[in-house]
């Protein structure tokens, strides 16, 4: 199998993966990836009340 | 690897060596592709601006925040108010009349950068807010590809392959791409500054690159410290010249357009920067460097000891890439070198956010393509650990009790230094010796 075609193979299968994980799992990265500005805004919030910090 | 002792394993377990390939290219790098495209989408997704997510965070907007503070900068200059941009009250006012929302609505945040970028800022802020950011994100997302296309690691990865769309997937999919393109951050045009960097510094491209990246990347002028360290005490005086000659021409220019007091007031600012924590954008526990790092161990109190724990480190760290760096140097391990460089920058940079953290990419692609199979394999999998801690990084931090956290990601930074000193090159040695060891080789190569 030449390199071109066994690459197509690992996309083909890496997009099915793919959409299971956006089937059965939505969301659950975009969380993960909120949580930064979450922490912010946890801070900002802290701040606003005096009361320390996350 | 050990290119004789993997052949030789080979040529005794023909099948498990088979079953090792197979494993790696149809499950293995499969699920990777799938697993980055699904979080590239998700991310995708979180840019959009949701109603839902604002009205639920009160007065913190985090889209293109960080734009919006360039953006007024630019549009105070431009209108003749430079000398109250380092006035945190009054750029305060000026970034919710930009976005047309009261002053009370949005939080604090300051410009804390170059008064030398404020006439580029100036001409991007004649544009209307809208049209400025679309040209503002092209700028970034264009600089980014230009860096990564001018690098040219990608092909070298592994012979092409699907290994390249791998690691394009994992950048566009990891926290610090997705921060620069939520905040609006620089971070992605700062790449390209440490890109000429390698091609002026290490590959002899002349001193015009290694003087550009500089100056790219003294907008930020935190990040600058450690390579105009490291032209220092490698003795390029010539770079450095011409790059103190374009700062001072710069600032000249900045006095005759908007006074000698606007350096005076960006001073004030930064120094009175140095005390404050969770107002005016200055957020240690949501940075990176050792500050972060002793904020998220040992919580807001002990201020001193925080300061000393910090100091302490960083000299650690400069110590650690002077003395390794030097080796390196000796040695023409280029690629290793620029690491450290680029790894000790973030760590003793006092104000670097997550989306700084992309900074990493060209180093990464050098070390992952270059050195032995075994050296790209060590590499490869400090990349990937890399990407997962940034992606569970708050999480962690928000699951922990304050003030007895470990900020993983410096510690992974910190590592990086180690294992592009001597650390990889070590670990190396201790995984070949573990696999070759039988009694019959012990007694062949003692050593």
């Amino acid at each position: 199998m030449n390199l071109r075609t066994r690459t197509l193979g690992q996309i083909t299968i890496g997009l099915v993966f793919a959409s299971l994980l956006v089937v059965f799992a939505h969301g659950e990265a975009a969380r993960r990836l909120d949580s930064a500005v979450t922490y912010t805004y946890k801070a900002v919030i802290a701040n606003l009340a005096k009361d320390g910090t996350p | 690897m050990n290119l004789s002792i993997a052949r030789r394993r080979e040529s005794e377990s023909p099948a498990a060596a088979r079953l090792a390939r197979f494993c790696l290219a149809y499950l293995v790098a499969p699920a990777l592709t799938g697993w980055f495209l699904y979080v590239a989408l998700e991310s995708a997704s979180g840019l959009v601006p949701q109603t839902i997510r604002l009205s639920a965070e009160g007065d913190y907007n985090p889209y293109m925040d960080d734009f919006v503070v360039f953006y007024t900068a630019g549009d105070m200059a431009r209108t003749g108010d430079a000398t109250d941009v380092y006035d945190p009250a009054a750029i305060h006012a000026r970034e919710a009349q930009a976005i047309g929302v009261t002053p009370e609505s949005i939080i604090t945040l300051p410009y804390y950068n170059l008064p030398a970028l404020l006439p580029l800022l100036g001409l991007l802020a004649a544009l209307p807010i809208g049209a400025a950011a679309a040209v503002w994100m092209a700028v970034e997302l264009g600089a980014f590809a230009l860096a990564l296309g001018a690098f040219r690691r990608l092909r070298a990865l592994a012979g092409g392959g699907i290994l390249p769309v791998i690691v394009l997937l994992a950048i566009g999919s990891s926290m610090p791409f997705h921060e620069s393109l939520l905040h609006g951050q620089m971070s992605l045009l700062l790449v390209l500054a440490w890109v000429a960097i390698w091609f002026g510094a290490f590959k002899g491209k002349g001193d015009g690159w290694t003087v550009a990246g500089l100056t790219l990347l003294a907008v930020k002028p935190q990040l600058a410290v450690v390579p105009l360290g490291y032209l220092l005490v490698t003795r390029r005086w010539r770079p450095l010249a011409l790059f103190a000659g374009i700062e001072a021409l710069l600032g000249v220019a900045g006095v005759v357009l908007y006074g000698p007091g606007i350096f005076a007031s960006w001073l004030s600012l930064l120094q009175a920067a140095t005390g404050w924590e969770n107002e005016n954008g200055i957020w240690i526990h949501s940075m990176f460097g050792w500050n972060a790092f002793s904020r998220a161990l040992l919580g807001t109190g002990l201020h001193d000891v925080r300061l000393a724990l910090t100091a302490a480190l960083g000299v650690l760290t400069a110590g650690a890439v002077l003395f390794w760096g030097r080796k390196a140097l000796r040695e023409r391990r280029d690629a290793s070198l620029f690491a450290m460089l680029v790894f000790a920058s973030i760590l003793l940079s006092p104000h670097l956010f997550s989306q700084d953290l992309i900074l990493v990419v060209p180093p990464l692609l050098l070390l992952m393509s270059s050195g032995s199979s075994a050296e790209r394999a060590g590499w490869t999998v400090y990349a990937l650990a890399g990407w997962l801690l940034t992606f569970v990084h708050f999480d962690l931090l928000l699951t922990s009790p304050a003030g007895a956290a470990i900020n993983w990601v410096t510690v992974w930074l910190a590592g990086g230094i180690f294992l592009a000193g001597p650390g990889m090159r070590q670990a190396i040695q201790f995984a070949n010796d573990l696999w070759s060891f039988t009694p019959t080789t012990w007694r062949q190569s003692p050593e």
